[in-house]
């Protein structure tokens, strides 16, 4: 009995590894993100003007569409981490395209409620059915049952590889959502469109360096939530080796 | 008279015209002013006006988006110490069977 538990005893120093915490490369880009993050609220507060139009509230903007970035990397990542995982059944990439799902969604909530508080101002009201907001909202709800469907449901392989196809199903919506606002004719600024008629040199800085601290910011969290479901996937791997071999008996 | 009538209807005519084409003029007024937002974001040149006051909409946007970051990477934390917890867990298991 002894020589037997030596195997999953061993393997636990590797699922306590699963930790980013204490990663040199985690670390920097943590620090990276921080600094991003505090230079895109100086640029954006105080150095760029007040708009013309819509007056404080356009400060939404710099934050606003960093987020729809960072939410378009999250679910791209699930893509392809959803379509990994079909091809090599790996952990690994199912790790990846949880993270990706759940990281995107949250800039997802991040797009859904900061874009009605700036149409307030800009239109007159919270919300409206443009193409560009009704499509969000849709892919939005596709992640959000993708994560259900990987936490609440059975953890499954037929449970897996349906949540896999959803994953990949959503990201079919990413460039319907992109070029919405140029296909169909909607109430959504084109600011940043060949459409539009741009911006104010300051505010676009202000919006590049949103676009730089998001970005770090969203790999930062899909790294750290993917760890984190690589180290319960082993943890839940070594209970049902040691169960296997009689070790946990008595002792649940 | 007939003479009366006909400048009643000639300037009513007039007026018409011209609530027409000032109509037309605020309709496309108001066209430009929203294609003009839609289009660019142009910096104030003085001090700003607001109609609605954009403050508490500004304020509650970068409130929202604090608390959903902050929210998220305590829910990270949360399930790293469940992961904790089921390892050690684990491993007090596995210690116990080996000793028996």
């Amino acid at each position: 009995m002894t020589q037997a538990a030596s195997t999953p005893t061993t393997s636990l120093s590797t699922a306590a590894g699963a930790s980013p915490r204490g990663s040199r490369g985690f670390n920097l880009l943590a620090a990276l993100s921080a600094l991003l993050l505090a230079l895109t609220v100086y640029w954006g507060f105080v150095v760029a003007p007040i708009e013309l139009q819509m007056g404080v509230v356009q400060k939404i903007f710099y934050f606003h569409a960093p987020a729809a970035y960072a939410m378009y990397l999250g679910f791209g990542l699930c893509v392809i981490g959803s379509a990994m995982y079909l091809a090599k059944r790996s952990d690994a990439w199912e790790a990846i395209a949880v993270g990706g799902a759940e990281v995107g969604s949250v800039f997802c909530l991040i797009v859904l409620v900061t874009g009605p508080l700036w149409g307030r101002k800009a239109w007159g009201t919270y919300w409206t059915w443009d193409p560009r907001l009704t499509t969000t909202l849709l892919i939005g709800m596709i992640y959000v049952a993708y994560l259900l469907l990987r936490n609440l449901g059975a953890t499954g392989e037929a449970e897996r590889r349906f949540a896999a196809g959803l994953g990949i199903l959503g990201g079919a919506l990413m460039p319907i959502i992109h070029y919405s606002v140029q296909l169909w004719r909607g109430q959504h600024p084109t600011v940043i469109t060949k459409k539009g008629g741009g911006l104010h040199p300051d505010m676009l800085i202000a919006l590049l360096i949103g676009c730089a601290a998001m970005t770090a910011l969203s790999v930062l969290l899909i790294w750290a939530r993917a760890r984190i479901e690589q180290g319960r996937q082993r943890v839940l791997s070594l209970e049902l080796d040691a169960a296997e071999q009689g070790l946990l008996e008595g002792h649940q | 008279m007939r003479f009366l009538k006909r400048s009643a209807v000639a300037v009513w005519l007039l007026l018409s015209v011209v609530g027409q084409v000032d109509a037309a003029s605020a309709q496309a007024t108001q066209e430009d002013a929203a294609e003009s937002r839609s289009a660019a974001f142009q910096a104030v040149d003085g001090n700003s006006k607001e109609s609605v006051p954009g403050g508490p909409l500004f304020i509650g946007a970068y409130a929202v988006i604090l608390v959903l970051l902050v929210g998220y990477v305590a829910r990270l934390g949360s399930l790293q110490s469940k992961n904790q917890l089921e390892l050690e867990r684990l491993s007090r298991a596995l210690e116990a069977a080996r000793k028996s």
